[in-house]
C-alpha cells in the first residue's frame, strides 16, 4: 500500500520538481553547506581525481570541482531565471498591445520576430556578447533577448484569439476602456497557457549561458560557471583527466532533464484539459 | 509542365519572402561593429593595427557619414563583392569563407540524415506502439537528447570511445596528420575520395567524420523523434485513419498514408531543427578542430576578428533562407496544394 502511493507520488511532473527543488536548495544553502572555498586555489592539489578530500576532483588552478560545480548553479540558474522572467513580462507587455491593436504595428513586429525565429540565434549571441562588456547585466539583457519572441508571439497569438470573444465585445459595450479589457478579461485568459513555456524556456537560457561561457564570451573564468568549467576541462580530455569537463556538465543535464520533464508534462496536462 | 511552373512560382515566392530575412541579417551584420563601445575601425582593422590602417578603414567605413549612409555603403560594398579583409589570416574574408563551407556541409549533411534517419523512424515506430517498451525507451532517449548540451555531448564522446575505447581518431579535425587530402572537387572529403578511387582514404574520412556527425545526429534526432511520434500518434487517433481500418485497410497502405500526412510537418521540424543544427554544430566543430564555417566564426568572435564576424553572421542567413527554401519544395512535393 505505501509502495503504491509513493509510486503515484514519484510520477515523473513530481521528479522534474523535486529535481529543480533540489537544485535551487543548493544554489541557495551553498554558502552554508559544507563546501570548500571555489576559488580557492589548492597548490598541492591541481588536477587531483575524485577522492574523499576532493569528491569531483580539482582542475588544471587546482580549485574544488564540486565547489564550483554548486557555486555555479547560483549564477547559472539566476542568470537563467531573471532573463525569461524579464523576457515574459516583455512578451506579455508587447504581445498584448501588438495583438490587441493590431493593423500596421502588428504585421511590423510579428515581421520582425518571424526574421528571429528563422536565424540560428545562439550565434547571435555569441557575436553580441563577444563585442559587448563581459559583465552579468550584459548577459542577462541578451539572454532576454533571445527569449522575448518567443513569449511575443504567443501572448500575441492567445491575444487576438480572446479579443474577438463575445464576453470581450460585451464589456467593451458596457463602456471598459481599452486598459481595462486588456488587463481585466484578456489577460487573465491569455496568460496561463504562456506559462507553459516557462520550464523549457528556462532550460534553454541555461544551454545558452554555459554556451556563451564555452565559446568565451560572456562569464569569465575563475567566477564558477558550468559552461567555463567545461571549457576549462576540454583540453584535458585527451590526457584523461575528464572529471574537469563532465561533472559541470552533468549538472547542466540534470536541470534541464527536470525541466524538460515538467515542460513535457504540463502540456499533456493543458492538451487533456482542453479536449 | 504546369507542375514545373508553379513550383518555379513558389521558388519567386519564397526568395521574395526570405529577403527580409537576408536584409535584416545585412542590418545586424552592420550593426553589430557599432553596438560596443570601441571604434569600429579598430575592431575591423585588428588590435595591432597601426593609425593609419585604422584611419584608412574608418575612412572605408564612412564612420563621419550619417547612420544610414553608412549601411547603404556596407549594402554596396557586400554586393560588389568586398566582404573585407580579416586581420588575422590576412585574407580577403570571401576566399576564406568558400574555402570553409564544403567541411560544413559534409559534417551538417552527414549528422542530420543520421538524425533524420533515425529521429522519423523511432518516432514512427513508437507511436505504433504506443505505451510498450519500446515506446519508453526512445521516449526517454529523446528527453535525454534533448536535456544535454550539444558541446558537452560532444566531450563525452570523446571522452568514452576516442580514449577510453580507443573506437575514433583523437579530435583533430577531418583527416589525420600525416594523411594527404584527395585533390579537390567539392570540397567534400568522403565524396572526393571516391571521385580520386582512394577508397582507404574514404574510409578514413568516415572514421574521422563519424563521431562529430553522432554527436549532431543524437541531438537533432531526439527533437524530430518527439515529433514525429507526436505528429504519427495524433494521425493514427484521427477519424480518417480509424475509418481506413474499420474498411480493411491494410497496414502498409495506412502506414503509407499516415507517413504522407504527418511529412509537412515533420519536414517543418527537420528544418527548424538544421537551423539550430547550424548554431549547434559550430560548436562541434569547435572541439573536433574540424576547420569548417562555425569554427571560423566562433574563433573569429573570440579573437575580435570582426570581419569575418559580419560575414559569418551573414552567411547564416542566407544558409536559413536556402534551408526554408528547400523545405518549402519537399513541403510542395508531398503536398501539392502549396502549389496553387
Amino acid at each position: 500500500m505505501k509502495l503504491s502511493s509513493m509510486r503515484r507520488f514519484l510520477n515523473p511532473l513530481n521528479v522534474g520538481y523535486l529535481l529543480v527543488a533540489f537544485y535551487a536548495f543548493m544554489a541557495i544553502l551553498a554558502p552554508v553547506l559544507p563546501l570548500k572555498d571555489p576559488k580557492q586555489i589548492y597548490v598541492d592539489n591541481m588536477l587531483a581525481r575524485p577522492s574523499k578530500e576532493f569528491l569531483f576532483g580539482t582542475d588544471i588552478n587546482g580549485m574544488d570541482i564540486l565547489s564550483r560545480t554548486v557555486y555555479a548553479a547560483r549564477l547559472d540558474l539566476s542568470i537563467a531565471f531573471a532573463a525569461v522572467f524579464l523576457a515574459l513580462i516583455l512578451g506579455i507587455a508587447i504581445g498584448s498591445l501588438i495583438g490587441f491593436v493590431g493593423g500596421f504595428i502588428d504585421s511590423l513586429v510579428g515581421r520582425i520576430l518571424d526574421l528571429f525565429q528563422a536565424y540560428p540565434v545562439l550565434i547571435l549571441a555569441l557575436a553580441i556578447s563577444g563585442i559587448a562588456s563581459d559583465s552579468l547585466l550584459t548577459v542577462v539583457f541578451i539572454i532576454t533577448l533571445v527569449d522575448a519572441p518567443v513569449f511575443i508571439r504567443l501572448v500575441r497569438s492567445e491575444v487576438i484569439k480572446i479579443k474577438s470573444a463575445l464576453f470581450v465585445e460585451s464589456a467593451k459595450a458596457l463602456g471598459n476602456n481599452d486598459f481595462r479589457i486588456i488587463f481585466r478579461h484578456i489577460l487573465p485568459i491569455a496568460i496561463p497557457p504562456v506559462l507553459i513555456q516557462i520550464p523549457i524556456r528556462i532550460a534553454y537560457s541555461i544551454n545558452i549561458v554555459a554556451a556563451m561561457a564555452f565559446v568565451g564570451v560572456g562569464i569569465q573564468p575563475p567566477t564558477p560557471e558550468w559552461g567555463s568549467m567545461i571549457k576549462t576541462g576540454t583540453p584535458y580530455i585527451s590526457s584523461g583527466e575528464w572529471w574537469i569537463a563532465i561533472f559541470p556538465g552533468i549538472a547542466i543535464f540534470g536541470i534541464c532533464l527536470a525541466l524538460n520533464l515538467i515542460s513535457d508534462e504540463l502540456q499533456k496536462k493543458s492538451l487533456r484539459s482542453r479536449s | 509542365m504546369t507542375f514545373l511552373k508553379s513550383l518555379s512560382l513558389l521558388f519567386v515566392r519564397r526568395i521574395a519572402f526570405s529577403a527580409p530575412l537576408i536584409i535584416g541579417a545585412s542590418f545586424l551584420s552592420f550593426g553589430i561593429l557599432r553596438l560596443g563601445s570601441s571604434n569600429p575601425a579598430i575592431l575591423v582593422a585588428g588590435p595591432q593595427a597601426d593609425a593609419e590602417t585604422i584611419n584608412r578603414i574608418g575612412e572605408e567605413l564612412g564612420l563621419t557619414k550619417p547612420f544610414l549612409e553608412q549601411y547603404f555603403m556596407y549594402l554596396q560594398k557586400l554586393l560588389s563583392g568586398d566582404w573585407g579583409t580579416s586581420w588575422i589570416s590576412g585574407l580577403p574574408v570571401l576566399t576564406d569563407l568558400f574555402g570553409r563551407i564544403p567541411p560544413t556541409l559534409e559534417l551538417l549533411g552527414f549528422g542530420l540524415s543520421l538524425g533524420v534517419l533515425g529521429g522519423v523512424t523511432l518516432g514512427f515506430l513508437s507511436a505504433k506502439k504506443q505505451g510498450k517498451f519500446l515506446d519508453s525507451v526512445t521516449k526517454s532517449m529523446s528527453l535525454v537528447g534533448v536535456s544535454m548540451p550539444i558541446f558537452w555531448i560532444g566531450l563525452l564522446f570523446i571522452s568514452v570511445f576516442t580514449f577510453n575505447f580507443r573506437f575514433f581518431p583523437p579530435p583533430l579535425g577531418r583527416l589525420g596528420l600525416f594523411d594527404i587530402a584527395p585533390e579537390k572537387v567539392t570540397g567534400l572529403y568522403t565524396i572526393d575520395s571516391l571521385i580520386a578511387g582512394d577508397f582507404g582514404l574514404f574510409l578514413k574520412s568516415i572514421h574521422y567524420l563519424l563521431l562529430p556527425a553522432l554527436t549532431i545526429a543524437v541531438v537533432s534526432g531526439s527533437q524530430i523523434l518527439k515529433q514525429s511520434r507526436a505528429s504519427t500518434l495524433e494521425l493514427l487517433n484521427s477519424e480518417g485513419v480509424r475509418f481506413y481500418k474499420s474498411q480493411g485497410m491494410s497496414t502498409f497502405k495506412i502506414n503509407k498514408m499516415i507517413l504522407q500526412l504527418a511529412s509537412p510537418t515533420i519536414f517543418t521540424t527537420i528544418a527548424m531543427t538544421t537551423i539550430y543544427a547550424l548554431a549547434g554544430s559550430a560548436l562541434v566543430e569547435l572541439i573536433f578542430s574540424w576547420g569548417g564555417l562555425g569554427q571560423w566564426g566562433l574563433s573569429a568572435i573570440t579573437s575580435l576578428d570582426y570581419a569575418v564576424v559580419q560575414a559569418y553572421v551573414l552567411t547564416l542567413a542566407i544558409a536559413s533562407a536556402i534551408i526554408f527554401l528547400i523545405l518549402d519544395i519537399f513541403v510542395a512535393l508531398v503536398d501539392k496544394r502549396k502549389l496553387q
